[in-house]
């Protein structure tokens, strides 16, 4: 297991890239790895930009509007058929999705 | 009929309507006209003919019937492969969904249905949304239908620009008269302006997301494309309107609310914005003149033109892929290969569940889509959420109060769609940057939620070593600004008839 | 423990509960399914909990207004603009990869709950509560069911409203852990916002445990263990008295301290009567939250709250101060009424009424209903006698219409046959009977018993007892009492 790279100045290097591809379950082949590296480098270089700047009196804006308070009242509609839950599955146990085998 | 040129949407409705055309006799020659040329440009990856050519038919039993038509009565239509229609694959030319078929409709081509428009196919697109050339496609790449001619002709073809470069191009190339797309930071603008037809993006929450596969969610909008503004009026009134399935869709009060305070306004009348920022950026030749030909016209035709400026706009792309990144990763999380999609082999007797979805993930995602969620996952990974995707989110409330700012003085801003027109196929495969640069000035309209068109400009006489590829300007307007947007574009739409005509200089 | 604990060392143990609590709504948090337990596997699904690309989730008011009477009956903070946040992470019962949840700021936060010490029954115990925020529940694995060893999905659950109510780590034992956790499902039950039923996984409790350990000079505290998924209170007390007990045994052998490993998480194994390690959370801890962007925030108005507010039923401490004051009970029959439910303290509450007699109505409760109740396993809702006609019969009782036998004798008979009062008086020949017909009654006893009543004059009182006794068996309808004053009058006038 690849430790965490000390800071978000640091260089991206194959052990960031390895503790990335772990945490987003992303499989990448080594000629992926290092070009991730140059393109990862390029990327943050460009954001890089934004980070020492001192944006303070400006709001996290997460969401394209400000809305608020949009619900649902709390009723019942009709659920797919099983047939459908199940359609798309890679495997199917019917009634069940099936994956493969937990190995905690 | 075979003789008669190809209708615009419009028109089409009319001729149908008033029964000159049938769907029975139209349908068929869309679908004529997509054998013959998507061989080359390869802006459907599925053409749904039969399913058409019935629909069609119930359509004119319908009009027999004498029933109320609905405003797209017998108009064909392309669907970028991204948005979801129960049963047809919807496989945001991935591989990890290439045989994935929704059990459910988005509610935009539920309103096209509604409205009585003929479904035609799903048009090409670069994966996930996440490009801007629509090559980045398990079909392969799609090629604009314009060429430069003569000796700056290249081989391989241009690109059509993307990621909505399928529909983009299957408009420009006369197979539909409008086609649906969908614009994360310009996926609609950038390609209608590289294949000289139109492209709206309209207001964050106009139109329903529900059943567009998510690239970022909070910049994704479904839009038009059309070769008229009409069109691309028409289409956009079938699909804009609140939705129950989108809490992010705005109420039909708020839309009222603040089209009654944007009061109409006749050319004449407008106030128009030059984006100092954009206009400042190096442009190619041909943008340089069709953005000053639009601020000439539109002088001309009695708008006052003043300078703004946006003074965040040079921080606008880092935001955006920041914010578009972590989205990206957060959204495709879902990919899994244990519900639906891709599913790797992975033959290890004792393989983990890890192993497999990291197997499946690997092999279902192209290049593009890795890098994305491999930036995303950095920005929102603890420690670096603060620096990454938290600055982002502060820069991008800054940039949405600098179009606030500039629109409590004018009614719409003016610049360029793109900095340059397009590109040829594969020119920014090996530099990402630069291929994110063609967005830099499509961005920032998603990032504040504006809604932005872009609009072809015929430029007058052009030198021989001039570009033959089309340009275009683009005009962002206030929330909800939309029938601003419509009206500039007829504006300039005229100008464009006289100017093909020679008649401007 | 304590015998292995040298008495320099004094030892503390200490404990957080999250309680995940199934919220009482017919559709699911984000979409129209129904939330009804037990159905077909995958038959309570949509495109929208099913994770399909392109769904987009959609907030049950209810489950607001639910988390929104949670926070004012635990006295918390509600906090105006709430926000959903995703928790990513990958398992193959969380279609999207992701759970929609609450992070930085939850529907709710900083209440207190009360309750009794389950070692000192006058003192009360207080409890901070962190917060409470809302989540989407995750769908259910059946491990090993498959070919292979595959693992089967059912997608039913996905998507369920829960609310997680987070503690401080305020609890010093098991035994109080225990006595926290049933007032607050009581609590729970009183307001109606979960149904609390834990062989159903409606409430589920994650332990945090550690040890304090003090030698005088200096207090170490024990690295955290998290016990997860904790389905019964009684395993709730079981796995922190297994946990704090192993925890000092590692103590004693490694002397590990808090920080020098990660946050353990624990299941328990009810069989065994162990705790396993499930994982150590090392970078898989990173969930890397974020703000949902299909979700606009939730901004509580104070109408709304205070229209909730003025809905919010009564809670257990109110009724127990209302059952004392109105109906003159004890503070223990009070108690031991609330501590069963809102049904039971409504049926006793609809008794009291009718009868005007709050004693009689908790005796009759506590000895004859609850204790039927008990032995069947049934709840009040599926007992054969309304309230209303239990007041009746309490009522007749308690103005001496019927005597306590003969109400016990209709009592018996209702529980086979749903009679009105007065016919199954009828059936069971109880009659009123006339002045007239008692003082003739004492005429014939007095004259039977002469014997007797020489002893009474002579003051042995007790002589008029076998005397009624005589009376009741002449005619069973008599009221003892009555009889008794006529025949004083007839004895104690001659």
């Amino acid at each position: 297991m690849e430790s965490k790279p000390p800071d978000a100045t640091a260089e991206v290097t194959l052990d960031v890239i390895r503790y990335l591809e772990r945490l987003a379950y992303l499989q990448l082949s080594d000629a992926d790895r290092s070009s991730l590296v140059g393109d990862l480098t390029k990327v943050l270089s460009y954001a890089r930009s934004l980070a020492g700047l001192d944006l303070s009196a400006y709001a996290s804006q997460t969401h394209a509007m400000d809305q608020a308070n949009v619900t649902r009242a709390d009723e019942v509609h009709p659920s797919s058929t099983l047939e459908q839950a199940l359609a798309n599955a890679p495997q199917v146990a019917s009634p069940y999705l099936q994956v493969p085998r937990v190995l905690e | 009929m075979s003789q008669e040129p190809i209708l615009s949407a419009t028109d089409l409705v009319t001729r149908i309507r008033e029964g000159q055309w049938t769907a029975t006799e139209s349908t068929p020659r869309h679908l004529a006209i997509i054998a013959q040329r998507n061989s080359s440009l390869n802006a459907f990856v599925e053409v749904w003919r039969d399913e058409a050519l019935e629909r069609a038919a119930q359509l004119d039993r319908k009009r027999a019937s004498g029933a109320t038509l609905g405003s797209l009565f017998g108009v064909p239509i392309g669907i970028k492969s991204n948005l979801c229609v129960t049963g047809h694959v919807c496989s945001c030319s991935s591989k990890m969904l290439a045989n994935y078929r929704p059990t459910y409709s988005a509610t935009v081509c539920q309103r096209l249905l509604d409205a009585d428009a003929i479904l035609l196919g799903r048009t090409n697109m670069d994966e996930y949304a996440m490009g801007s050339g629509t090559e980045y496609s398990i079909y392969g790449p799609t090629r604009n239908p314009h060429q430069e001619v003569g000796p700056n002709a290249v081989s391989g073809g241009y690109s059509p620009g993307g990621s909505s470069g399928g529909s983009a191009a299957a408009v420009a190339g006369g197979m539909v008269p409008i086609a649906l797309g969908s614009d994360t930071g310009g996926s609609i603008r950038q390609p209608a302006a590289f294949c000289g037809v139109y492209g709206l993006k309209p207001t964050y929450g106009r139109v329903s997301r529900f059943g567009l596969v998510a690239y970022a969610s909070s910049l994704d909008q479904i839009g038009p494309i059309a070769t008229t503004p009409d069109d691309l009026e028409l289409l956009f009134q079938v699909i804009e309107g609140p939705d129950r399935h989108d809490a992010t869709s705005l109420s039909r009060e708020t839309v009222q609310q603040v089209e009654t305070k944007l009061r109409h306004k006749s050319v004449e009348q407008l106030r128009v914005g030059i984006i100092r920022e954009h206009a400042e950026q190096d442009l190619a030749p041909t943008v340089r003149r069709a953005l000053e030909e639009t601020q000439a016209y539109l002088k001309s035709a009695g708008a006052t033109l003043v300078e703004v400026s946006l003074p965040r706009q040079a921080h606008a792309i880092a935001t955006y892929y920041l914010i578009a990144s972590c989205e990206a990763a957060s959204n495709l999380s879902r990919y899994d290969g244990m519900h639906f999609g891709h599913r790797a082999n992975v033959p290890e007797q004792n393989a983990t569940l890890e192993q497999v979805i990291a197997a499946s993930r690997g092999e279902g995602f192209g290049a593009e889509v890795k890098r994305r969620i491999m930036l995303g996952t950095y920005a929102l990974s603890h420690g670096y959420a603060e620096q990454y995707y938290q600055q982002a989110t502060r820069m991008r409330q800054a940039i949405r109060l600098d179009f606030a700012t500039a629109f409590a003085n004018v009614d719409v801003l003016l610049g360029p769609t793109t900095p340059g027109p397009a590109f040829p196929i594969g020119a920014h495969r090996q530099d990402p940057i630069a291929m994110y640069l063609t967005d830099q000035f499509t961005v920032s309209a998603n990032l504040a939620g504006l809604p932005a068109i872009s609009v072809p400009i015929e430029l007058g006489k052009l030198q021989s070593n001039e570009s033959r590829l089309p340009v275009a300007v683009q005009f962002h307007a206030p929330p909800c600004g939309e029938s601003r947007l419509f009206s500039v574009a007829k504006a300039l739409h005229e100008r464009n008839q006289t100017a093909k005509l020679g008649a401007v200089a | 423990m304590s015998d292995t604990t040298p008495s320099a060392l004094s030892v503390q143990t200490i404990i957080g509960l999250e309680v995940h609590v199934q919220l009482a709504t017919q559709s699911k948090l984000f979409c129209g399914c129904s939330t009804r337990y037990g159905q077909p596997p995958n038959t309570q699904t949509c495109p929208i909990c099913q994770g399909l690309p392109g769904t987009l989730p959609v907030i049950n008011q209810h489950a607001i207004e639910l988390a929104i009477d949670v926070g004012l009956a635990l006295d918390m903070e509600l906090v105006s603009g709430c926000r959903w946040d995703r928790k990513h992470y990958f398992y193959p019962d969380l279609p999207k990869g992701y759970q929609t949840s609450q992070y930085d700021l939850p529907i709710t936060r900083n209440g207190r709950l009360e309750f009794r010490d389950p070692a000192n029954a006058a003192t009360l115990l207080s409890v901070r509560i962190n917060r409470a925020h809302l989540e989407e529940d995750a769908g259910k694995s059946l491990h090993g069911e498959g070919v292979d060893g595959g693992t089967w999905i059912d997608l039913n659950r996905t998507g369920t409203p829960l609310l997680e109510i987070v503690t401080e780590p305020d609890l010093r034992s098991a035994q109080d852990g225990k006595a926290f956790l049933q007032q607050l499902r009581t609590i729970l039950l009183y307001i109606g916002v979960s149904d609390c039923n834990m062989q159903e996984g409606s409430m589920r409790i994650d332990a945090n445990v550690n040890l304090r350990i003090d030698d005088g000079a200096q207090s170490i505290a024990t690295p955290i263990v998290e016990i997860k998924n904790l389905n019964s209170f009684r395993n709730v007390e079981r796995a922190i008295e297994f946990e704090r007990d192993r925890q000092w045994q590692h103590w004693q052998a490694t002397g590990e301290k808090l920080g020098q490993r990660p946050k353990q998480t624990r299941g328990w194994d009810a069989d065994r009567e162990v705790t396993t390690v499930q994982r150590e959370k090392e970078e898989a801890a990173d969930y890397r939250y974020f703000p949902c962007p299909d979700l606009p925030p939730v901004v509580l108005s104070a109408e709304q709250i205070a229209a909730r507010r003025a809905k919010l039923p009564r809670l257990p401490q109110q009724w127990k101060a209302d059952l004392i004051s109105v109906w003159k009970l004890s503070d223990y029959d009070a108690s031991v009424i609330v501590e069963q439910g809102r049904d039971v303290a409504e049926y006793f509450e609809t008794v009291a009424q009718v009868s005007q007699d709050g004693k009689r109505s908790a005796n009759w409760l506590t000895q004859e209903i609850m204790r039927l109740l008990n032995e069947q396993q049934r709840p009040i809702s599926e007992f054969p006698i309304s309230a209303q006609q239990m007041g009746e019969l309490v009522a007749a009782v308690a103005t001496n219409e019927l005597d306590h036998a003969r109400a016990r004798e209709i009592f018996s008979l209702w529980l086979e046959q749903s009679l009105t009062l007065a016919e199954a008086k009828q059936r069971l020949g109880i009659a009123a009977i006339s002045s007239d017909e008692v003082e003739q009654l004492v005429a014939e006893i007095v004259a039977q018993h002469q014997a007797a009543i020489d002893d009474y004059r002579q003051g042995k009182k007790q002589a008029l007892g076998p005397l009624i006794a005589q009376a009741k068996k002449l005619n069973p309808n008599v009221s003892p009492a009555k009889f008794r004053e006529a025949l004083l009058r007839a004895v104690d006038g001659q």
